[in-house]
């Protein structure tokens, strides 16, 4: 650095040490500051649980052809024991930045899923680019659709571990039936609100990497969420066509209470067998390492009608390990009870 | 007909991306408090279920980021050190130890005090993503000196996430003054080597 101070020839006598302050500066930044802002990062996690309630299905669920995949019929059996279940992740996350401070990326990964029964390890992922600049970003390719799943359910809490305890509920259907395909989302603010827009090409692509815009199945979402005072707002609008057009529309509002946050949601779809939801949420912590959260969801799906009451209690350990507690109690429509899971996760 | 629209707003959209990453839009109506408002998101939902993010919740993406926020706790900060329980803590039900999650990236900072780490410190603030150095002098002329302050802006790790400024002073007849330079160029610097070491330590973690 003294080398490179040294050969400055500066003629100006105003200003020349702060000229070499900036200098100094300069090389400082440029000693650690190399052109290449690529940047390729793993992570990962693995699970394990004891699920209980009715009676358990182990192995694993059918599979429908699409997508790449070949059809296969279940393979599971129906016992009274309780069902062990586990597995892992590994998340590749690349992204580049350009000169003008817009980030590209994308992510692929590794699964055995350790929240629902499988019979086959997955690679998933890679199928979508995202494009992001100053307040402003857009996804291409594999896409969610904006409140596809129903933005007014926030009562569902739990993992989906413990949906595998057995007993299930018919009379709760939130959102459309087709949320995921090919197409893209954008999201900016407009004030102090912010705004996903996203549009399907095709909700039923025939490859997993491409898809055409003939295809007739066709999918728009919106989401807008702002603060409202002490309140957040968020609304959310969902579309699909195809052999039945679908609809679904809902509003959850958030408001920090004594400690924690409380939650409220409607959601109404309109399709084959119209339904609606109620729901509420409430979580908190009872110290820097343990979260609890409380949700209870009304639905009503033509003539089915169901409640679902859940609680989870996680404690983080340290070393990126949690321990969970789950329970699920569910009324109405289906084969109710309660199902109870228990487990571990580690984040890597 | 609808979806030639649909695919024009995409290809309209794309542009505007284009456009906005050469501009500055932080005051601007459209654009301008995107990250403000995915940090105040983030505290309402949570980083993986906020819907401006549009997780898709059965990807891998989504799982990988809930475990890890479970094992971040609600202070937002994974533990090095394993612990089993204290039961303490959970007994205190009347005051319960909430600390809320930190506004600024982890990478972001660290890289920050890194780049900064030559310079005396004079103030920071670890959960807002604050730091000034104190007055930097040459030994040749201590009528002139400088500071940097850093404000880090995302919880993500982005390259808009951070932002630089040099304050530079001149002593004229005693007194301290600020001189009229423009220091965009070192300002700029500043944050390339922050976004660097960050890059180099959200690698390591």
């Amino acid at each position: 650095m003294g080398s490179y101070l040294c050969s400055i020839n500066i003629n100006h006598t105003k200003g020349i040490i702060m000229k070499k302050l900036l200098i100094m500066a300069s090389a400082l930044t440029a000693a650690v500051f190399s052109s290449a802002k690529a940047d390729i990062s793993v992570s990962g996690s693995a699970g394990l649980a004891m699920i209980s309630g009715g009676n358990v299905i182990d192995g694993a669920p059918a599979v429908t052809a699409g997508a790449g995949l070949s059809a296969t019929s279940a393979s599971n059996r129906s016992t009274s024991g309780t069902l062990f279940q586990q597995g892992g992740a590994v998340s590749f996350a690349m992204s580049t930045t350009t000169a003008n401070g817009m980030t590209v990326s994308t992510s692929g990964g590794i699964t055995m899923d350790s929240n629902d029964r499988v019979s086959n390890k997955g690679v998933s992922g890679l199928a979508a680019m995202t494009f992001a600049a100053d307040g402003f970003s857009l996804t291409v390719g594999d896409i969610d659709l904006p409140a596809g799943g129903g933005v007014g359910e926030v009562g569902f809490v739990a993992s989906a571990q413990v949906d595998n305890g057995g007993y299930t509920q018919t009379g709760i259907v939130t959102g459309v039936s087709d949320t995921e395909g090919y197409g893209f989302t954008a999201s900016t603010s407009v004030g102090a609100a912010s705004v996903t827009f996203g549009y399907l090409l095709d909700k039923n692509p025939e490859g997993a990497n491409n898809a055409e815009s003939a295809s007739g199945d066709y999918g728009s979402g919106v989401t807008v969420a702002m603060p409202m005072g002490d309140l957040s707002l968020t609304l959310g609008y969902a579309n699909v066509t195809g052999t039945a057009d679908e609809t679904t529309a809902g509003v959850a509002v958030s408001y920090g209470l004594g400690g924690g946050t409380l939650k409220l949601g409607y959601e109404s779809t309109d399709e084959a067998t119209d339904s609606s939801t109620m729901s509420a949420a409430f979580s908190g912590s009872l110290d820097a390492d343990t979260t609890y959260a409380i949700g209870y969801t009304d639905g009503e799906a033509g003539a089915l009608a169901s409640t679902a009451t859940e609680v989870k209690l996680t404690r983080a350990l340290g070393g990126g390990v949690s321990v969970f507690a789950e329970i699920q109690s569910l009324d109405g429509s289906g084969t109710s009870g309660t199902n109870m899971a228990v487990g571990t996760t580690v984040a890597f | 007909m609808l979806n030639k629209i649909v695919i024009n707003l995409g290809l309209l959209s794309f542009s505007l991306l284009l456009i906005s990453s050469c501009s500055n839009k932080d005051e601007s109506l459209l654009g301008g408090q995107y990250q403000e408002n995915l940090i105040k998101m983030d505290k309402v939902y949570g980083y993986c279920d906020n819907p401006l993010r549009n997780f898709d919740k059965t990807s891998i993406k989504y799982k990988v980021c809930k475990d890890k926020e479970s094992a971040a706790g609600n202070d937002g900060v994974t533990d090095d050190e394993f612990s089993l329980f204290d039961l303490t803590n959970l007994r205190n039900f009347e005051s319960p130890n909430v600390v809320y999650n930190n506004t600024a990236n982890k990478s972001l900072w660290d890289g920050s005090m890194n780049v900064l780490s030559p310079y005396p410190i004079k103030n920071f603030d670890s959960e807002f993503g604050y730091i000034e150095t104190d007055w930097i002098y040459e030994e040749s002329n201590l009528e002139q000196r400088c500071l940097i302050k850093i404000q880090i802006v995302s919880l993500e790790l982005v390259s808009n996430g951070v932002e630089a400024k040099f304050l530079c002073q001149k002593k004229i007849e005693g007194q301290w003054v600020q001189d009229k330079n423009d220091y965009s160029k070192a300002e700029k610097q500043i944050v390339l080597a922050v976004l660097s070491e960050a890059g180099r330590y959200n690698q390591q973690n």
